[in-house]
């Protein structure tokens, strides 16, 4: 059951936050709504939503709306906090990062030019300011790679960013890798240190898999679309073994070619019942494994922090969807084609 | 008492202004004023605007007093060496310059040494190598490249790449918590390769050129020696500067004091207004200065034939009238902080510091009477002003002799109520009989009685001042006016007749004591007007004139009782301070005579010493604000504050 008396208050507030995301009802009538302004002011039904929106349903960009739509999630983020006791304040402070790394990651594209054409103004979420500990507007006056790192100092991205920076050719991947590796360990650190036993079982199953699947994904991209080096790829994976092994990892990384990478694929015993043997994908393995982890775990372990990783987890999906929609709904598709691209 | 001031005006030439400041301002109690906005009538007026030619340089020094955390403490200044300001602004001149010097030759040093020490840390980490370096890197036909890889990658490195795979050597040369230092090595053909691989592992190629040749090893102790030359090269220099710094310390400070002075009174050419007759410009100085320093000042000033002085007695600037010195004995000094919390008193005012000093010790020792703790509050409050000079301790000293005075009188000592005989009585337990009330604590009648003597007193202060203001209307009419005093005094005269068994006067005596004095003052608006022959005698709305009146002679009656009533709290904390001692008894265990626990009587002692105290300190505090100053105080000088003080 969980530490039922640590998680009762948390616990319910999460069951009730969960009651209000979208469902497919839901879902069917925003795709049924002929411009962003109706589908927000759909949303604006919906209590976190209305928040975000405020006064904004006329003349909403769809990279305003997509921006709006996420800050729901501090919202939420904040409310978890505040209901929260000390643990898991420091555990969501160690999650946090996630939105800090995303953050950053929009900066580093802008200051590597990479896309000149990012929306980075503004976050526009007092929350995000008051829960970072990043000098916001000194990311923001930053112009190149050299002055954001320097805006990072006494941050626990500066280290890693300024190691990336010495070599010759570094790249966006890099440093995006960096602050990916960066995030995973902090919080598998965290988790080791401040949860209760059960607690940390819980994360170091879901955090453990996921580590492990995006490793496999991230090789595999590495391989199909990118043609890295075998040591690059390994410089990428992120150090820490769940259930896949370093040696194995190594094994599959070192397959010269993609036939014996899925060969690779089928002898790890952990991955036996996902695998269907016309289709090998571990994007789509990915996805599935963490759906089912995540549904799963909060079930087993309705009281531990299962419930909030779950409802991060729904969340997040929501707010995918709800892009996807925006997007759609741009373009003019129509309702059946809406609810096929939304993932229920 | 508030000293008498006089209106000082100087006119002379302007060449004439430094020694005017120097030998009278900056000698004399003088609270200058702004001559252009008290003299109005002046003509001729010139306009003056210097720059001051001082504050550029004493904000130099100031910072350059900062940046080196000069201790001055103990630094004799009276052993003067410069003759004037002149002389203090050539020597800070030359100081700043040669401060400039120094600060660019460490820079110079510094940059040396940092930029060495570089290249010697780069070499540290290979200094077990004994190649010749410059040799190894020009290889023809195998590359090296020396550098630093993440601790963490290195391991990946190893983890992952066997030396059969890749064309290269690694060799570790020394490593730290984050990283491990070492070089590779591949062959020419291959070397692009292994650069693509060790760079994806975050190597960091370190810049070992330099100005050393040999063999590594070498190079290392002599770049130490070079670097450690460089170090003392530097330090030297520091010390250079500190030994100049605290050898001209002295000087300087001098000199600094003497800017100050010298911008300070720059300053007060603002204050003063400057008008032209003839060929020559004059400047005219005004200001506030006490009555008795006038007289001496004009003796002095009469020597000087070119300076004119002229005194006012009553000069009315735009500002008001004289600033008020309050001029009392020194042990009534301290109590001047009572009134200066409350606010200054006007000019015209008298100053009630003697009385408050009078009356807070009084109460204050009615309300605390304990002779062991009165004691121990005159002592530490007396310690407390002779060692930090605190203005309330001195307060507390005197309040603690009266404290002990009525701690006598009420026979308490640390709270042991049965170890000497009261003089006078037990507050906690002499009762009186009165008509009417009943039963009462004697202590309660007496705070009472004190309460109404001290309401009349207030009120003939009152008259004391309106009558000194000029100000006829509050002096009879007013609720503590002539009036108030009447009618206040014929309650106070027929309750005591009353209580002590006397008969009342007779009906008449009683409607001209009581009902004619408030008729007065409910009419005292009409009254006024047809005094001072004004044009609306009686005010046009008649019935809102009666509610008004009616209202606010209610409000009046009430306040009297009020603030009568209010005076019973001296009793109550007389009574509830032997209570409370009482309790700590008990706890002592010490109710029934005997000394009890001496630890608890001590800490109780303490607690209701430092609780009660606090509290009866800022109980009479209010006494003193709300019943008594209220009464009479009008307040609204401004405080005389001398510029030489400034």
């Amino acid at each position: 059951m969980g530490d039922l008396l640590e998680y009762s208050g948390l616990a319910t507030k999460i069951k009730a936050m969960k009651s209000k995301l979208l469902r497919e009802d839901d879902y069917i009538n925003l795709a049924e709504s002929g411009s962003i302004a109706d589908v927000i002011s759909y949303l604006k039904k919906i209590e976190t939503y209305d928040e975000v929106f405020g006064e904004q349903t006329e003349n909403v960009s769809i990279q305003r709306f997509e921006k709006l739509v996420r800050n729901s999630l501090y919202v939420d983020y904040d409310k978890i906090y505040r209901f929260s006791g000390e643990k898991q304040k420091k555990y969501l402070k160690a999650y946090f990062m996630k939105y800090e790394v995303d953050f950053l990651r929009k900066h580093i594209r802008r200051c590597l030019a990479v896309h000149t054409n990012i929306d980075t103004e503004s976050v526009d979420s007092t929350l995000f300011d008051k829960k970072s500990c990043l000098d916001e507007n000194g990311i923001r006056a930053a112009q190149s790679m050299n002055e954001l790192i320097a805006a990072l100092v006494n941050t626990p991205y500066y280290a890693p960013l300024k190691m990336v920076s010495v070599k010759s050719d570094a790249s966006l991947f890099d440093y995006e890798t960096i602050l990916d590796i960066l995030y995973f360990r902090t919080i598998w650190k965290t988790a080791d240190k401040v949860l209760s036993v059960t607690d940390r079982k819980i994360l170091r199953k879901t955090f453990g898999e996921k580590i492990d699947l995006l490793n496999l994904v991230w090789i595999y991209r590495a391989k199909k679309y990118y043609k890295l080096s075998q040591i690059q790829m390994y410089s990428m994976v992120i150090p820490e073994y769940y259930r896949i092994k370093k040696q194995d990892m190594i094994w599959l990384i070192k397959c010269e070619t993609l036939e014996e990478f899925d060969e690779g694929l089928k002898k790890l015993s952990y991955l036996r019942h996902d695998l269907e043997p016309e289709n090998i994908n571990p994007e789509t393995i990915y996805e599935e494994r963490m759906e089912k982890l995540y549904l799963n775990t909060v079930k087993k372990e309705p009281y531990s922090i299962a419930c909030i990783d779950s409802y991060f987890y729904m969340k997040e999906c929501e707010i995918k969807n709800l892009i996807r929609l925006g997007e759609c709904i741009l373009y003019q598709e129509s309702t059946d084609t809406i609810m096929k691209c939304i993932k229920i | 008492m508030i000293a008498k001031m006089k209106f000082l005006k100087i006119q002379a030439p302007l060449n004439r202004l430094d020694y005017v400041i120097d030998n009278y301002v900056a000698k004399y109690d003088i609270q200058v004023e702004n001559a252009v906005a008290e003299l109005n009538n002046l003509k001729n007026m010139v306009v003056h605007n210097e720059a001051n030619p001082y504050r550029e340089l004493l904000g130099r020094v100031n910072e350059l007093y900062d940046r080196i955390k000069a201790d001055d403490s103990g630094m004799d200044v009276a052993a003067a060496c410069m003759a004037d300001v002149c002389e203090a602004m050539d020597f800070v001149k030359s100081f700043l310059t040669r401060d400039e010097e120094y600060t660019n030759r460490i820079k110079k040093a510094e940059m040396e040494y940092t930029q060495e020490k570089e290249v010697y840390e780069n070499v540290i980490p290979f200094a077990n190598i004994h190649y010749d370096f410059h040799k190894i890197l020009d290889f023809k036909f195998i590359k090296y490249r020396f550098g630093r890889i993440p601790k963490e990658y290195y391991k990946r490195l190893c983890d992952f790449v066997n030396e059969d795979d890749m064309c290269s050597v690694f060799c570790e040369c020394s490593s730290d918590k984050q990283y491990v230092w070492g070089f590779y090595c591949a062959p020419e053909s291959q070397i692009a390769n292994v650069d693509a691989i060790y760079s994806s592992m975050y190597f960091d190629t370190c810049d070992l050129k330099g100005k050393y040749d040999g063999m590594l090893d070498e190079a290392e102790n002599k770049l130490g020696e070079a670097v450690s030359k460089l170090k003392k090269v530097y330090d030297d220099i520091v010390n250079e500067r500190d030994a100049f710094y605290k050898d001209n310390l002295e000087k300087l400070l001098e000199a600094r004091n003497l800017l100050e002075a010298a911008n300070r009174n720059f300053d007060i050419r603002k204050q003063m207004a400057y008008i032209r007759s003839g060929d020559e410009e004059y400047f005219i100085m005004c200001g506030w200065m006490p009555d008795e320093d006038a007289c001496r000042i004009e003796k002095e000033i009469e020597k000087d034939k070119d300076i004119i002085t002229l005194f006012e007695d009553d000069h009315k600037g735009p500002f008001g009238g004289a600033p008020v010195k309050l001029k009392n004995p020194k042990i009534l000094k301290p109590f001047e902080m009572l009134i200066r919390m409350y606010g200054m008193p006007d000019y015209h005012e008298f100053d009630p510091t003697w009385f408050v000093a009078i009356s807070y010790t009084i109460i204050f020792g009615m309300m605390f009477g304990d002779v062991g703790q009165g004691i121990c509050l005159l002592i530490g409050g007396f310690l407390l002003y002779k060692l930090k000079g605190m203005n309330l301790a001195a307060i507390i000293s005197v309040a603690g002799l009266f404290s002990t005075i009525f701690g006598f009188l009420f026979g308490s000592v640390f709270g042991y109520e049965e170890l000497i005989e009261p003089l006078w009585i037990k507050p906690t337990e002499a009762m009186t009989d009165l008509p009417f009330i009943g039963k009462l604590n004697t202590i309660f009648a007496c705070a009472i009685t004190l309460g109404m003597i001290l309401i009349l007193l207030m009120m003939v202060f009152n008259v004391i001042n309106a009558i000194k203001a000029g100000e006829l209307k509050e002096a009879i009419f007013d609720h503590n006016g002539i009036c108030g005093f009447i009618f206040y005094g014929s309650v106070v005269a027929c309750v005591m007749l009353f209580m002590t068994g006397h008969a009342l006067p007779g009906t008449v005596v009683l409607v001209i004591m009581f009902v004619i004095p408030l008729i007065l003052i409910a009419l005292k608006e009409p009254i006024m007007a047809i005094v001072f022959k004004k044009t609306e005698a009686m005010p046009k709305q008649a019935g809102i004139f009666a509610v008004q009146a009616f209202f606010e002679m209610f409000e009046v009656l009430l306040s009297y009782f009020s603030n009568t009533l209010s005076f019973v709290r001296i009793g109550g904390f007389a009574v509830s301070h032997a209570s409370m001692m009482g309790v700590v008894m008990m706890l002592a265990g010490a109710e029934n005579g005997g000394m009890g626990n001496l630890i608890v009587v001590i800490l109780g002692n303490l607690f209701v010493c430092g609780l009660e105290g606090l509290i009866v300190g800022i109980q009479v505090m209010r006494l003193e604000y709300y019943e008594m100053f209220s009464r009479f105080y009008r307040g609204g000088g401004r405080e005389f504050k001398p510029y030489r003080e400034s």
